[in-house]
């Protein structure tokens, strides 16, 4: 059985917003990643939970946020650009094992 | 294709963003709704675009709402701060009680007018049946033959019953007649109501057959004040209206249906002989079976309906049945029911602005420990945690308020009701649904009062004082600012002394106008008349009654002590309603607005011995004679006031006037025939409203037979004891006629001052609420100057040691206080002008009035005097030490 890691583990919308933020890279924002997970979920999201649940991971350490470039599709101002911290992929990693250790075995 | 204009500020407001942070969120606002209108147009797109900015802004600005933390320790805390202030907690929960009292009487007494409920078992399944006429528009009575085919047709209903009001005498052994309403009903309404009775039995179907003897079932309150409670009452006979009646039976207090009826016989119908539509009038009452609506009833009735028109198509073709409620309201007009609704909401308002005082203090208090709050925060607490403390203050406070409130409500409303029936109703009784236990619907009511105060005095002052509460402590520390009133507060003073202001001044011009009617003197001593109402029973012709009113009149005058007395349709101060008249074309005064060519006078018929009783001598002319009695009245006498108005002052022997319309009460007016004029007498108070310029008056002769009310009055000169006349005229009455209706039995003066009583009804009314109102206006100035004098005592000290005259100290610290109190002044004088135009009074500039405005700033002032005294007190030393 494998041991899981001390570090902290995520909720199930906190895990898919980390993930989403981890894959847009350098593009990912509040808009981009609902839009992200909306298509890949197919489930519709609240861009207002999206936005908590970007603060509540900011307070826990799990990503920073910093302004970028002014641009032209949003009426000539900036995003908020979200990028996630070794913890934040760590809790990633740690939440992902978890879950594979409860499902292994398990015919779903 | 932008992303709306007003959605971006709606999310920069709701959401509390600022800088950086609301362009973000406005960034990703158009770069969302540009995606999406490429995706679904743009019709959509704005739809969602709304949905999901409410959705963004609420959520957002919801999270910065600090959640209240309330301990029990808290509450503790409250009782403490509690006693320790004990002045304002005095003043606090007196002024929310005073509000809540207010709030949940007046709130009680609208919806016992309003949404009257029948206080019997399962009194909401009480319903009235009726029959209404489409084609005529009005409801249907003689429904007698339906009320039997209801009977044994209706699935929906039970306990059909049926009955009648009627007037009545009732004789007593002791010889005196006494005026009642008598309840004829079927044996089922006992049933149907669901009451026992006390004594006795109630009534039965055997009863109501013609063979047998007539019976009576009485109401406690008739048993104990006319039977003296005698236990071995049970068929003892009364007379009433002349037939020996045998009591059976006595019913609880509380119960009077249909509505105040304390007298109940049997209805007597011959079911045999009834016709379709015809008949006598009668109410039909029935209980809803347990589980139908009223639409479910409604609905079959509609069916029976139907079938009646089927079967007599004669006279049922446009009659629909329905079921209402069984109580009525006292009041219908629509416009009226609103207008008395939205009393509620003034009231609410009024409890609100108190609500507001008292946060006032709360938050001129709080600011005494604005450094307690400062450390209590550096030390870690959070504000939903300083706010928990506040609001629990707030509640301790509310409750004493509450229950204090209610008790107070509990009295009021039985204050209110006694006195209106007493003062404002002559006298008579309330439908029994009218009772003066506070329902629990205004318990409740009041309880919501007390927790809207709750949040109003515990949430407002504590967001005041625990918002920047770091940036504060940097100030304090600097040695500046601190806490300030601010826009709200001076809102809520401004509004404060406004309504102070503008309740005394309607009351005073309410009162004005009852004072020129109590004063109003027509040169005789009113309260030595004696008057009463002669009433015509249904079951007497009119030579009986015109019989039974002369003998009345011949023994009244007969009894020793009684002179001068006289006959007439309306006596002099009595309310009377105009008559349009036309004069002949040989000059005339100026012409009403309304009309053109008529005048509006005031018409009484009189017997000739009416001015002699009146101490009335002709100015002109002659007064009215024997002779001039006639079918149709030919000559009349006038007053001053209408040679004065409708004349402008020529000579009125001759003239001659005709009525243009016919009779609205009292004498049936001759119309479009010439009356002669043949002499003037002085003004002997025609009509009760002596503002009412329509005050010209005509005397006609009184013609018995040609009354349209049936109902004339008769008013004697009373020289010796007041009681011996009363009782000699309702002996006079009994002998005269068992059937001949007497009423209103009281002084010339008692029976004026009727109308007078209402408005001192309500003048005593606004009075109560005048003096809570400045009460709590200067509560809140008191604490407004106390606060001020509080913030302010190091620069008083400075100005103090600086040599600065104390007139100039005071004059600073009552700057604000003196604008707020002239801006409140000035407002309440519009108020005062507005509500007077809205209840129809008419503003005179008078003295009194004007010194309103004075007395109340002046009184508020007083509010200002004990912390100006503090702040002259302040030593300055002392002062610069203590910062």
């Amino acid at each position: 059985m494998t041991k899981t890691s001390a570090a902290a583990t995520l909720a199930e919308f906190e895990l898919i917003v980390l993930v989403a933020a981890m894959r847009l890279d350098d593009d990912a924002h509040a808009v981009s990643i609902a839009a992200d997970i909306s298509e890949r979920t197919g489930r519709v999201v609240r861009r207002a939970n999206v936005y908590t649940t970007l603060q509540r991971l900011e307070d826990k350490g799990l990503l920073t946020t910093a302004l970028g470039d002014a641009r032209p599709e949003r009426g000539g101002k900036p995003r908020r650009v979200v990028t996630p911290t070794h913890d934040g992929v760590a809790a990633v990693r740690a939440t992902m094992t978890a879950i594979r250790a409860m499902t292994h075995g398990v015919k779903i | 294709m932008t992303a709306p204009r007003w959605a971006a500020a709606l999310l920069r407001r709701l959401s509390r963003a600022t800088g950086a942070e609301a362009d973000v969120l406005i960034g990703d606002l158009e770069e969302a709704h540009r995606a999406r209108v490429a995706r679904r147009g743009a019709f959509v797109a704005t739809l969602l675009t709304t949905l999901e900015t409410m959705d963004i802004a609420f959520m957002l600005g919801r999270k910065r709402i600090p959640r209240l933390a309330v301990s029990w320790i808290d509450f503790k805390l409250a009782f403490r701060m509690l006693l320790r202030y004990p002045v304002l907690t005095l003043v606090g929960s007196a002024s929310l009680a005073l509000a809540i009292a207010i709030g949940a009487a007046a709130f009680a007494f609208i919806s016992l007018f309003l949404w009257p409920r029948m206080p019997l078992p399962d009194g909401d399944e009480i319903v009235l049946v009726r029959h209404y006429d489409r084609a005529a528009s009005q409801p249907e009575w003689r429904v007698v033959a339906d009320f039997l085919r209801w009977r044994d047709g209706t699935t929906t209903l039970t306990d059909l019953a049926a009955g009648r009001g009627r007037a009545r005498n009732l004789l007593m052994g002791d010889g005196l007649v006494e005026p009642i309403s008598v309840a004829e009903v079927t044996a089922s309404t006992f049933g149907m109501a669901r009451v026992a009775p006390v004594f006795g039995r109630t009534l039965t179907d055997a009863d109501a057959s013609a063979a047998a003897p007539p019976v009576v079932v009485i109401g406690e309150r008739i048993w104990r004040e006319r039977f003296g409670a005698d236990p071995d009452f049970l068929g003892r006979t009364v007379l009433i209206s002349d037939v020996p009646t045998a009591v059976v039976g006595v019913m609880p207090a509380s119960f009077r249906f249909p509505s105040i009826y304390e007298v109940w016989q049997p209805l007597k119908v011959n079911e045999g002989a009834v016709q379709p539509r015809a008949g006598i009038g009668i109410d039909i009452w029935a209980r809803m079976k347990p589980g139908v609506t009223p639409e479910q009833a409604n609905a079959e009735l509609a069916v029976l309906s139907a079938q009646h028109a089927a079967a007599w198509p004669a006279t049922h073709a446009s009659l629909v049945a329905d079921v209402q409620p069984a109580t009525r309201a006292e009041v219908n007009d629509p416009e009226e029911r609103t207008l008395l609704a939205s009393m509620n909401g003034v009231i609410a308002l009024m409890v609100l602005l108190v609500s507001g005082n008292v946060a006032l203090l709360m938050f001129a208090r709080a600011a005494t420990r604005e450094s307690e709050i400062v450390v209590r925060t550096a030390l870690g607490a959070s504000r939903g945690r300083l706010i928990g403390q506040f609001v629990a203050e707030a509640l301790v406070l509310s409750v004493v308020a509450a229950i204090a409130g209610l008790a107070i409500a509990q009295r009021v409303m039985h204050w209110g009701l006694t006195t209106f029936v007493l003062e404002a109703n002559d006298g008579k009784l309330l439908p029994f649904w009218v009772t003066p236990t506070l329902p629990p619907m205004s318990i409740a009511y009041g309880v919501g009062l007390a927790m809207a105060a709750t949040l109003v005095t515990g949430i407002l002052p504590a967001m005041k004082m625990t918002s920047g509460v770091s940036s504060r402590l940097r100030e304090t520390t600097a040695g500046g600012g601190g806490l300030r009133f601010g826009g709200v507060w001076t809102v809520l003073i401004v509004a404060q002394v406004a309504v102070t202001a503008t309740f005394p001044a309607i009351a005073f011009i309410v009162k004005t106008s009852a004072w020129q009617s109590e004063a109003r003197q027509i040169g005789v001593p009113t309260d030595r008349y004696l008057t009463a109402e002669l009433g015509r029973a249904s079951e007497m012709t009119r030579a009986r009654f015109e019989a039974a009113v002369r003998r009345v009149r011949e023994d009244f005058a007969a009894t020793s002590g009684i002179a001068r007395v006289a006959l007439a349709d309306h006596l002099p101060l009595m309310w009377n309603g105009h008559h349009v008249i036309e004069v002949d074309p040989g000059g005339e005064g100026p012409t009403d607005e309304a009309l053109v060519g008529a005048h509006f006078v005031k018409t009484a018929a009189v017997e000739p011995d009416f001015f002699p009783a009146f101490d009335a001598q002709p100015i002109a002319g002659r007064l009215l004679a024997q002779a001039d009695n006639a079918d149709v009245a030919r000559v009349a006498v006038v007053n001053e006031s209408f040679v004065r108005n409708v004349l402008g002052g020529r000579n009125a022997i001759g003239r001659r006037l005709k009525y243009r319309a016919s009779s609205n009460g009292g004498l049936r007016i001759p119309q479009q025939q010439w009356i002669e004029i043949v002499g003037v007498v002085r003004d002997l108070g025609m009509g009760a409203d002596p503002t009412d310029p329509r005050g010209a008056g005509v005397y006609l002769p009184l013609n018995l037979g040609a009354l349209t009310d049936d109902a004339v009055r008769i008013v004697g000169l009373v020289a010796g004891d007041m009681t011996v006349a009363t009782n000699a005229l309702r002996a006079a009455a009994a002998k005269a006629d068992a059937a001949l209706r007497i009423g209103d039995v009281q002084t010339l003066a008692a029976n004026t001052a009727n109308g007078v009583k209402t408005i001192n009804y309500i003048v005593a009314a606004l009075g109560m609420v005048s003096a809570a109102a400045l009460v709590l206006a200067l509560s809140g100035l008191y604490a407004v100057m106390s606060f001020t004098v509080s913030r302010r005592t190091r620069e008083i000290g400075i100005r103090v040691a600086l040599g600065s005259p104390r007139s100039r100290v005071v004059l600073a610290i009552l700057r604000r206080p003196l604008m707020q109190l002239a801006f409140g002044s000035v407002f309440g004088a519009l108020l005062t002008v507005g509500l007077s135009r809205l209840m129809d009074l008419t503003v005179g500039f008078s003295l009194g009035l004007i010194a309103v405005g004075p007395i109340i700033f002046a009184v508020c002032l007083l509010a200002c005097i004990v912390p100006a005294r503090r702040a002259l007190g302040v030593d300055p030393i002392a002062a610069l030490r203590a910062e």
